[in-house]
């Protein structure tokens, strides 16, 4: 294990053979390790493919997460009306 | 480890540190395996002249603490001596699909995998901070004037 704090890594996969097509898959790796306690974090997500045809031609394709794009930009509103509220809030009325 | 030598100590129940420690060990090790590429990608499976490869996001949380500790409160050496040692830990792996590689005749392609359940709840949960801002907004009633 690393001794490292945190670490942020991409990994490469084998590459797998399918007809004439090869794929390698791409993963990135977060890993946060406690620095007392023996423990911590690991995020792996699935980042990118890459494909080469029978021609040799290399490709790479993105491997979106549209469930997490959707929950940040709504995440994102939420945060973008709380600063709106505050920015325009109805001013109180000096006496 | 000296109450394990003691021979009094020996019928009672007693911490091996050694066991505890591969355990945490072997915890460790599947922790770690989370590291991996073949955490995220699954292995192909071929329906007629399509393969698919599933992918998923892997979330892996662990922790582990292991204490000891020994005193002696008699007169005599050895006489009344005590020690006891513990240790726990927690974790959990939480895995979430993606997306599916598909290669066929045509190509390979990536298709999203949506999850509907946790997009519905997060819409619902906006509207909601929404609302409760909005009503917050339009209820502000003027300070009350001091006499």
């Amino acid at each position: 294990m690393s001794t490292s704090l945190l670490r942020v890594e991409t990994l490469t996969g084998q590459s797998i053979r399918v007809k004439n097509t090869e794929i390698r898959v791409r993963s990135q790796v977060i890993q946060f390790r406690l620095p007392v306690a023996n423990g911590g974090m690991i995020w792996n997500r699935p980042v990118a493919v890459v494909v080469r045809g029978p021609d040799g031609q290399e490709q790479i394709l993105s491997v979106p997460d549209l469930t997490r794009i959707t929950v940040l930009i709504l995440a994102g509103l939420c945060f973008a009306s709380m600063f709106l509220l505050i920015l325009f809030r109805p001013k109180k009325v000096e006496s | 480890m000296n109450a394990m030598s003691n021979p009094k100590s020996q019928t009672t129940t007693s911490f091996d540190p050694n066991l505890a420690l591969n355990t945490m060990q072997t915890t460790l090790d599947r922790f770690l395996s989370a590291a991996n590429v073949e955490a995220v990608y699954g292995q192909p499976v071929s329906q007629n002249e399509n393969t698919v490869i599933p992918t998923a996001e892997v979330l892996s949380i662990a922790g582990f603490g292991l204490g000891s500790g020994g005193g002696s409160q008699g007169i005599v050496e050895n006489e009344n001596r005590g020690s006891g040692g513990g240790g726990g830990g927690g974790g959990r792996v939480l895995a979430r699909p993606v997306a599916a590689i598909v290669i066929s005749s045509t190509g390979v392609r990536v298709e999203p995998i949506v999850d509907v359940t946790k997009i519905v709840l997060a819409v619902f949960t906006t509207l909601g901070f929404m609302t409760a801002l909005l009503t917050r907004m339009k209820s502000t009633k003027p300070p009350k004037l001091d006499v």
